[in-house]
């Protein structure tokens, strides 16, 4: 036989302690976070955050580690020069890894065209570089968000780059660091020019 | 036809500084011209890349939809398709 009470609202008796139902804490309009399965873990943390302004490139040390498994990175950059790609290179402990490890498949959409995905612009196997974007515009600002998964485990490294410009342009980027390396930090470049704008790093588990 | 190295490399306003760790580092000149030089085989690779198969992205981007490109088969024929696909590859011909 079932019951069900039907209130208008349920208050806390003593101030501070909450309401509990069946163990769970409702405190202040809110859940209280220990009783949400994986909450403790989950969300994004800012682990760096920085502007640039006319840089050759733009490196975060140390910024990945066996504290998070997975990793955010939100882009925002302007480029000195026409038709150039948005590069990185992954680091470790020697620094900038440039062996012939990264495979990637970048492709970009144009909003002016009735094929717009019909540019494959970026790709091979055991290049030197990973690309988050290609062709890309003088002065435009572009905005990216790539997601790094696996990054201080020691196995491949993947990683996907989805962003758009100015003029609404698509860009979508896949990589992967074919080797088994405990990852630290990474380094974004331009393959010419100068870059300005600013990049943020969150970690996350899943 | 691409440009020379010289060109490229010219056509570059020098680095001067890098960002590590949010901490601006100013390049040493050799850091700078290994940078430029860095660039300009970039650039150079990229423009031989665009004289040899530019032409592909550019028809690419350019013709009709598939779906459009079918529509005009069904409705006006093999002959009326060819003869708008040839506009776009007269318009970027093959080197």
């Amino acid at each position: 036989m079932s019951s069900e009470i039907k209130v208008d609202t349920i208050s806390e008796k003593t101030s501070a302690n909450g309401v509990v139902i069946d163990g769970v804490t409702v405190k202040d309009g809110a859940i209280a976070s220990s009783f949400i399965s994986g909450l403790s873990s989950a969300g994004l943390t800012k682990l760096a955050d920085t502007d640039f302004s006319g840089a050759s490139d733009v490196t975060f040390d140390s910024v990945f580690s066996s504290t998070y498994r997975n990793y955010r990175i939100t882009i925002y950059t302007e480029n000195a020069n026409n038709n150039t790609e948005f590069n990185f290179r992954f680091r470790d402990g020697g620094g900038d890894i440039s062996a012939s490890n990264y495979n990637v498949a970048a492709m970009y959409g144009l909003s002016s065209s009735a094929t717009p995905f019909a540019n494959k612009v970026t790709y091979g196997q055991g290049v030197t570089a990973g690309a988050i974007a290609s062709g890309m515009g003088q002065n435009t600002p572009y905005n990216f968000s790539v997601d790094v998964w696996d990054a201080n485990i020691a196995h491949e490294t993947s990683s996907f780059a989805i962003g758009s410009n100015a003029n609404g342009h698509t860009f979508l980027a896949s990589n992967s660091y074919n080797a088994a390396t405990q990852l630290t930090g990474i380094k974004f470049f331009q393959s010419a020019g100068n870059i300005t704008g600013s990049i943020q790093i969150y970690g996350y588990d899943t | 036809m691409a440009d020379s190295k010289e060109t490229i490399k010219a056509s570059f306003t020098a680095p001067t500084h890098k960002v590590v760790d949010g901490v601006q580092i100013d390049l040493t000149s050799e850091e700078a011209d290994a940078i430029l030089d860095e660039w300009t085989d970039n650039e150079h690779a990229r423009q031989v890349d665009e004289d040899a198969n530019g032409y592909k992205f550019k028809r690419a981007a350019e013709y009709p939809s598939i779906p459009d490109q079918l529509d005009d088969i069904y409705h006006n024929g093999i002959d009326a398709w060819k003869a708008t696909i040839k506009v776009t590859k007269d318009k970027y011909p093959k080197p």
